[in-house]
């Protein structure tokens, strides 16, 4: 990711806070994957997993983290929420985005066998990144940052939900 | 069941010269003190049967590393063994020779058809006949005394190696140990924190550099530079202003062949901005207006040197003359002086006079006093000592005159001479003073006529006594500053011009930090988008993949050995009961149980003993229960096996290495129930033993007897009785 959209992402953390800023980061993702051809998006604020993904051909199931650090925190919840989505012939992800410069995101199809609750080195989740999925997905993501930056600054994670509604009711 | 009924040695290890034994009994004892070649045999067995394969640190044995095959004294070696099958005589030879490749080994197989298979023909026929691999065979048919040997260790984990290695795991334990050897999760961790490092790094540059940029573009607005200005595209415009006034200026300044240069781009700025400087500095100090200012200046500067100079002579002069006349208003001129000492010399010689006189009458005075008081005869005391004329008083006359008249007269008139010296050396004083005055100006009238010298020479022109030379020099100072000010009138809009150009290049300066700054950081960003960067995160992602593949290698391995540990556990889990209750009869543990787990921190197995009352009897298992349990765990593989065991015989290589007479005497009671079903060859020094079983073994038995070794002729061995 270029500094600039880094540097806006930032803005918009300290705008809102880190708890808020996860939200807005998940929503900004969802609609990465919706501009990469997704057109199947359903955005969870509460329960579940926090986005499906699908097209035709593939549907994906992602568990959204945004972390400082060098690993992610995984729940059981976070987990058997994945797994749930799994039996409906999702490939789970785990799509984290690391809020330091120069860091994009890494979208790893963990097993689920070798997931366990608690701290998830990000060298671990390397194994499984999917570089072509990432490679599609992070360049929309920046434009989706850039293009949404004044509304994502101004309401927050309420006017990307606005977008994602407009979406849902309009997906073409 | 393939029974052991022949063996032939030579050059094996310990022996020289080729021995032959003959198992032909169910029962066979290698008996003989240590080093005398009964493991030997054993071992000649094993390695005619498995090669290589019992050889070095994978067979799990220390013992094993840098084993040596080759007698040192024969070199070749060969290792017979003959078989006993459903359909006759398998006759296996395995021979390695010095003349041969290191380690290379010839191995045929003799069928009882008669056939002949050799090389690995043959080796294939020896895993298809005995199906058992050298850990098989080392789990459940030859009981090594290293086995015994290690589990005899207080440390858990070295005990856990050698269980592994009693039931024919220790590749497993060896490939889980290598995984953890090599540290890879580390060395991958140790990655991820160099590429961390870097970036944090490149981070630090890039808020370094915009806290720069953002200083400086504040700065330049307030300069009056605009955003669209601060771009390459703004910054190569601006060159082109500042080419164009260099170009203006040039022709100005009336300079011929004046030659403009233009920046193609960002990268020419620097140097173009150094040759402005360069140029315009040029065009300046060649323009002819400048040329006069500098001209008039430097004559200005001069005539102004020269002016302060005669001015300073001029008043040291006038000091010096109104020091004289203060002089001679006070003391007098020459004249006087001159006048005046020659009165006091005349009056001081005069003094001179006068006391010679007083002197010469002082002195005869003096002379009679001292006459008439020393010398004169007593009668003639009262007459002149001149004229002999009666004077009666005349000494004391003469001493009064001289005390009353002559010292005062005498010192008066000293006193007027010392005066009138005095004052005749202050008057000699005054007048060398004078002199000198005049002398100081005198010098300072040559200097003055000096210095007129130096201001025609100023000012081009002769110089009269009639003239004032600072009149002139004032009078041409000020035609100077004349012209001065009308050059610097021509020249002021000019200057406006070379200003305009430092301003305008001052400004282009600016710009182009600003967009060097950039550069840089667009440089920092770029390496994230190298080709060499992509590989070093492909090659991270691949050495993450790596080390996740090799830790699910390395549970399913750990998972294995557990489940293959637990399930030959469980097959032998009633024998090894049975035979260690029987052997060790302790009375504190009614039976024995056997567990596995995982050790969490290396994934290899670890395991645990429990009394059947639940209670952990590994705190009072002694020596001897260890081997009991050793030698239990053994025979209860064996026992395991049952059916699927193709060899009918079971070899033991010193069994009772920690037993006390009790527990041996019970060996040898198990022993003669195993000796029912296989056939067993049992190497021991132990004489206590030996006669134990001789005594309690019911079945026919052979002896071999291993008297004594020697370096030539290798073992001594007598037998079988």
């Amino acid at each position: 990711m270029d500094t600039n959209t880094f540097q806006l992402l930032e803005r918009i953390r300290d705008r809102f806070g880190p708890g808020i800023f996860g939200k807005i980061v998940q929503k900004q993702l969802a609609l990465a994957f919706y501009e990469a051809g997704f057109k199947h998006i359903v955005e969870r604020g509460v329960q579940g997993v926090d986005i499906d993904a699908a097209t035709v051909e593939t549907k994906y199931a992602l568990e959204v983290k945004t972390t400082e650090a060098r690993m992610v925190s995984l729940s059981e919840e976070n987990i058997s929420a994945l797994k749930d989505r799994a039996k409906d012939g999702y490939t789970p992800l785990v799509a984290v985005l690391r809020m330091r410069m120069f860091e994009d995101w890494i979208l790893g199809a963990v097993p689920l066998g070798r997931l366990e609750a608690g701290s998830l080195p990000l060298s671990h989740l390397r194994a499984y990144r999917l570089s072509k999925l990432e490679a599609s997905i992070c360049p929309i993501f920046v434009r989706v940052v850039n293009r949404h930056s004044k509304g994502a600054l101004a309401e927050g994670e309420h006017y990307l939900m606005k977008i994602l509604d407009n979406i849902r009711q309009d997906p073409t | 069941m393939y029974e052991l009924v022949r063996l032939k040695v030579s050059g094996f290890r310990g022996f020289v010269r080729e021995k032959e034994f003959v198992f032909d009994q169910p029962v066979v004892l290698l008996f003989g003190e240590n080093h005398r070649g009964k493991s030997s045999t054993l071992n000649a067995v094993e390695w005619c049967l498995f090669g290589d394969e019992c050889v070095g640190k994978k067979t799990g044995i220390r013992e094993r590393v840098g084993w040596e095959i080759a007698n040192r004294t024969q070199g070749d070696v060969i290792v017979t063994t003959e078989f006993a099958g459903p359909k006759g005589i398998y006759k296996i030879v395995r021979e390695q020779s010095v003349a041969r490749k290191r380690g290379a080994q010839k191995v045929s197989a003799l069928l009882p058809d008669g056939s002949q298979v050799q090389g690995d023909d043959a080796e294939y026929l020896l895993r298809a006949l005995f199906r058992s691999s050298f850990q098989d065979f080392m789990t459940t048919v030859y009981q090594h005394q290293e086995a015994i040997r290690a589990i005899l260790t207080q440390e858990p984990r070295d005990r856990n190696d050698a269980i592994d290695r009693l039931l024919g795991l220790s590749p497993y334990r060896e490939i889980l140990k290598g995984i953890v050897a090599t540290n890879l999760e580390q060395a991958v961790n140790g990655m991820d924190g160099k590429r961390e490092d870097f970036r944090g790094r490149c981070e630090q540059a890039i808020r370094t550099l915009d806290n720069l940029l953002s200083e400086e573009r504040a700065k330049a607005l307030t300069d009056g530079i605009t955003h669209e200005e601060m771009t390459e595209q703004g910054a190569l415009h601006r060159a082109g202003e500042i080419a164009k006034a260099v170009e203006s200026l040039a022709k100005e300044l009336g300079v011929v062949g004046f030659k403009m240069k233009i920046p193609a781009d960002f990268k020419e700025i620097a140097d173009f901005r150094e040759w402005v400087k360069t140029q315009t500095d040029l065009l300046w100090a060649q323009a002819p207006d400048v040329q006069k200012q500098q001209a008039l200046a430097t004559e200005r500067a001069k005539l102004v040197t020269v002016k302060a100079n005669y001015e300073a002579i001029i008043a040291d002069e006038t000091l010096e003359r109104n020091n004289k006349v203060d002089f001679v208003k006070q003391f007098g001129d020459e004249a006087t002086l001159d006048r005046a000492a020659k009165e006091t010399k005349q009056g001081t010689d005069q003094l001179e006079h006068r006391i010679g006189q007083t002197n010469a009458r002082a002195n005869l005075v003096r002379e009679a006093t001292e006459y008439l008081g020393e010398f004169a005869p007593e009668a003639t005391k009262g007459q002149c000592p001149l004229c002999g004329a009666d004077a009666p008083e005349l000494l004391s006359h003469l001493q009064a005159e001289w005390e009353e008249k002559i010292k005062a007269e005498v010192e008066g008139l000293e006193r007027q001479r010392e005066e009138s010296r005095t004052k005749l050396g202050n008057i000699q004083s005054l007048v060398t003073q004078l002199r000198t005055l005049n002398t100081k100006l005198e010098k300072a009238g040559s200097r003055r006529q000096k210095g007129a010298g130096e201001v025609a020479a100023a000012l081009g022109r002769k110089v009269g006594q009639e003239d004032d030379p600072l009149a002139l020099l004032s009078k041409q100072l000020r035609q100077i500053d004349l012209e001065l000010q009308a050059t610097n009138h021509a020249i002021g809009k000019k200057r406006n011009n070379i200003s305009a150009i430092y301003e305008k290049s001052g400004k282009l300066r600016a710009i182009h930090e600003i967009l060097s700054h950039e550069l840089k950081k667009n440089g920092i960003e770029s390496i994230w988008n190298t080709r060499e960067f992509t590989e070093l995160e492909k090659a991270l992602n691949e050495a993450c993949q790596l080390a996740e593949d090799i830790k699910a290698i390395k549970s399913a391995l750990a998972e294995a050995a557990r489940e293959e540990a637990k399930a030959k556990i469980h097959a032998a889990e009633a024998a090894l009961d049975k035979y260690f209750c029987c052997i060790a009869k302790h009375p504190a543990i009614p039976g024995l149980v056997m567990e596995v787990t995982e050790d969490r921190r290396t994934g290899l197995n670890s395991y645990n003993f429990k009394s059947k009352d639940g209670t952990d009897p590994t705190p009072i298992l002694s020596q001897g229960d260890l081997n009991c349990l050793a030698i239990s765990l053994f025979l209860g593989l064996s026992e395991a096996t049952g059916e699927t065991q193709r060899f009918g015989f079971l070899m033991l290589d010193d069994p009772t290495q920690s037993l006390g007479s009790e527990m041996k005497g019970e060996l040898v009671k198990v022993l003669e129930d195993i000796a029912s079903r296989r056939k067993l060859i049992i190497a021991t020094p132990d004489a206590e033993f030996k006669n134990l079983l001789t005594v309690g073994i019911t079945r026919s038995k052979a002896t071999y007897k291993f008297a004594d070794w020697n370096e030539k002729t290798g073992p001594q061995v007598t037998g079988a009785t």
